[in-house]
């Protein structure tokens, strides 16, 4: 097992190379780098300036000399200057964790909740009203555009009934402390995350019924009946734990989702998170951050999959390493 | 035009199949039913079971299968029935049926009874109409079953002895742990398995004869007064089976127990049953002893069964199989169903399917060519 994971390991490290090659070439080859994204239309720029910015922004290298530049930095936990923020990239990542990973972590816990036993209701009573109707509403939530969805929460819970805040993380006019502080944020949080998770948890729990579906018809679920089991421990003891193989991957999987947040769920509701700036990241050209994101997901990533492996092994008998 | 009357006719049948599931999931789903409901007597008290014109169907989107129509035979006590017949004939459904292990809404029992003799209580229940809860006392309890495949039979993610404890501990609640785990190790004993740990093991770590004989230790685990064994030779290799078979045999005289035997080797059969029912789509055409069945087999589709075995000693060039295969389940014709492929017609075959005779007062067939031989009493 000790051997396994450190083999895993020593394979991400590669891996990551190469994603840090594909994506540097990817934010190169984006038209307009930043200085041209600041300096366009504005008249008083001479040519020589914008010359002189880009020397300074190191953006005057090349693409291959450039990651060379950024590799060399980045092997000793260097990732530069952000152009937007001008603060070391590292330092704003974990300053703007804590609102996505609240606002994503509250929603993944709440899609599992649902979308488990939901899934495996539906699953049960296979082609009744129950089952139907569970499953619309998961379609129903797959295909609502999040922007639209969430214009219509606002429009009701904001506009029309007024009792939530339409954006934001604080109430700008009041000035909370201690508990009423979190209360505040809680109100503020509560469209955001139900945003995320009607328009997240269809596909789960989708996944969820399939499964324990599949699981309903196999053989040793018949052994259980036929053993005289009442049917809430053939459920619940010997359907349950082999759905929970597959269910396993699912949440190796979520593990970057956390942090890369819901990047068009944040900006709608102005939520300060890791995605919103991102998003404006990249809107901006601004190269440092882009990568240092980007790697940090592209970690996290494989950090998750190896996650959901060694779950497996702790679920499955069968699965040893 | 065709096409229209096809999906008026498929809109009918899903009609039809709605207030079937409508009726199961109001009835069958019960979980306690009074006794009145399906306290019975049972017609001859040295059987353990009594299938009376069972019906088992089930109503798929594209019509009714009658897998199951009226099926009558008993199994007595302490005897072995052998349940024959091609793949797809009724044989497992009849199994699961007396389980109520069908997969409902679609499968279902339509008619008939089941008579269980209950010798704990001393009551006969029908087996159709009981209660869920009166079902899992009896399953694994009283009437236990073992399983065709043993690969996947069992939970892969628990161990051995979670499992055959979890059965134990279930119908012994008064049982301690202790007790329940030294239960398992003897029964695990009596089908042969002495290994150190065993309990701790799980199913991948064993092989496929032994994860059978674990089955089979399941199943004996409560002392059940019927075995029903649904090919549980089948998946394994010869030398594996003539084990098992033995093991089955030896058991079965050690608990006094019953056995319903499901296959379609008549090797197996010859080898353990005492008395042979032949099933042909969904029907009984023959029933008799062991004996009857193989030295003077009337019907002929068993005559094509018994031909169609390799024989030692025996030259052929080729093996004896029967012409065509078994007919479409749904909507079965009304004459007898073997009558396409059988090379002994008669002009009544035409006719409506032949009801069954007695050639003896335990050999019983359905077929025209047998259908005066009643009165003369002669022999096939």
């Amino acid at each position: 097992m000790k051997q396994y994971i450190i083999k895993r390991l020593l394979i991400s490290i590669l891996v990551l190379f190469g994603v840090s090659i594909l994506l540097y070439s990817i934010a190169q080859m984006v038209p307009g780098d930043y200085v041209t994204n600041i300096t366009s239309g504005n008249p008083n720029i001479t040519a020589e300036m914008v010359e002189q910015m880009r020397e300074a922004y190191g953006l005057d290298t090349g693409p291959v000399e450039g990651y060379f530049n950024w590799l060399s930095k980045a092997i000793r936990g260097d990732f530069g200057t952000s152009f937007v923020y001008q603060r070391p990239v590292t330092e704003i990542i974990l300053d703007y964790m804590p609102p996505t990973l609240a606002l994503a972590g509250i929603a993944m816990v709440l899609e599992l909740l649902i979308a488990i036993p939901l899934g495996i209701l539906a699953a049960r009573k296979q082609y009744s009203v129950t089952d139907y109707t569970i499953v619309a509403i998961a379609i129903m939530g797959i295909s609502l555009p999040t922007f639209f969805f969430a214009a219509v929460l606002k429009r009701i819970f904001a506009v029309g009934l007024g009792i939530l805040p339409i954006s934001g993380m604080v109430d700008a006019r009041m000035d909370y402390e201690g508990f009423a502080l979190f209360l505040d944020l809680a109100r503020h949080f509560v469209l955001p995350i139900a945003v995320f998770v009607i328009t997240g948890v269809g596909s789960y729990l989708r996944y969820v019924r399939t499964n324990m579906l599949e699981v309903l018809n196999a053989d040793y679920v018949r052994t259980a009946r036929a053993k005289g089991l009442p049917e809430r421990k053939v459920i619940g003891k010997h359907a349950f734990r082999n759905t929970l193989i597959p269910i396993v991957t699912l949440v190796g999987g979520m593990i970057p989702g956390l942090f890369s947040g819901a990047v068009i769920t944040e900006g709608l509701f102005a939520i300060e998170g890791l995605g919103n700036i991102a998003l404006n990241a990249v809107y901006a050209g601004d190269i440092p951050y882009l990568m240092g994101f980007n790697m940090f997901i592209a970690a996290l990533t494989l950090l998750g999959t190896l996650v959901s492996d060694i779950l497996y092994a702790v679920v499955d008998p069968r699965v040893r390493y | 035009m065709a096409d229209k009357a096809q999906k008026k006719e498929l809109r009918a049948i899903k009609k039809f199949n709605a207030a079937r599931y409508r009726e199961y999931n109001k009835t069958m789903k019960r979980k306690k039913v009074p006794e009145s409901k399906y306290l019975t007597r049972m017609k001859n008290p040295d059987n353990i079971i009594e299938f009376d014109d069972l019906r088992t169907y089930f109503y798929t989107n594209v019509g009714t299968v009658k897998a199951v129509d009226g099926v009558t035979f008993d199994i007595p006590k302490g005897k072995t029935i052998g349940v024959v017949g091609e793949s797809g004939c009724g044989k497992s459904v009849t199994s699961l049926s007396v389980m109520r292990l069908l997969q409902g809404p679609q499968g279902q029992i339509a008619g008939g009874q089941i008579r269980f003799n209950q010798q704990s209580t001393g009551r006969a229940l029908d087996l159709t109409k009981a209660g869920i809860k009166e079902m899992e006392k009896i399953r694994g309890n009283e009437i236990s079953m073992i399983f065709q495949e043993p690969m996947t039979t069992l939970n892969p993610v628990f161990t051995i002895g979670d499992q055959l404890c979890e059965c134990i501990s279930l119908h012994n609640p008064e049982m301690g742990k202790k007790a329940v785990e030294e239960r398992a190790l003897e029964t695990l004993k009596m089908v042969g398995i002495v290994r150190e740990g065993i309990l701790k093991n799980y199913p991948h770590e064993l092989s496929g004869g032994m994860r059978q004989r674990v089955v089979i230790a399941m199943a004996l685990s409560c002392d059940p007064q019927l075995i029903i064994a649904d090919e549980p030779t089948t998946a394994l290799d010869v030398t594996i089976q003539a084990q098992i078979l033995d093991l089955l045999r030896d058991l079965k005289d050690k608990i006094n127990a019953s056995i319903m035997l499901i296959t379609h080797d008549l090797g197996v059969v010859a080898e353990m049953a005492d008395y042979v029912v032949v099933m042909y789509a969904g029907r009984i055409v023959e029933q008799g002893t062991a004996d009857e069945i193989f030295h003077h087999p009337a019907h002929p589709y068993t005559i094509g069964l018994m031909k169609s075995r390799p024989m030692l000693n025996t030259r052929v060039d080729r093996l004896y199989s029967i012409p065509g295969n078994v007919p479409n389940p749904i909507n079965l014709p009304e004459h007898c169903y073997f009558k396409n492929r059988c090379e002994s017609c008669v002009e009544a075959c035409n006719g409506k399917y032949p009801e069954l005779v007695s050639l003896t007062k335990t050999h019983k067939v359905s077929c025209y060519l047998h259908q005066n031989k009643q009165e003369t009493g002669g022999e096939a």
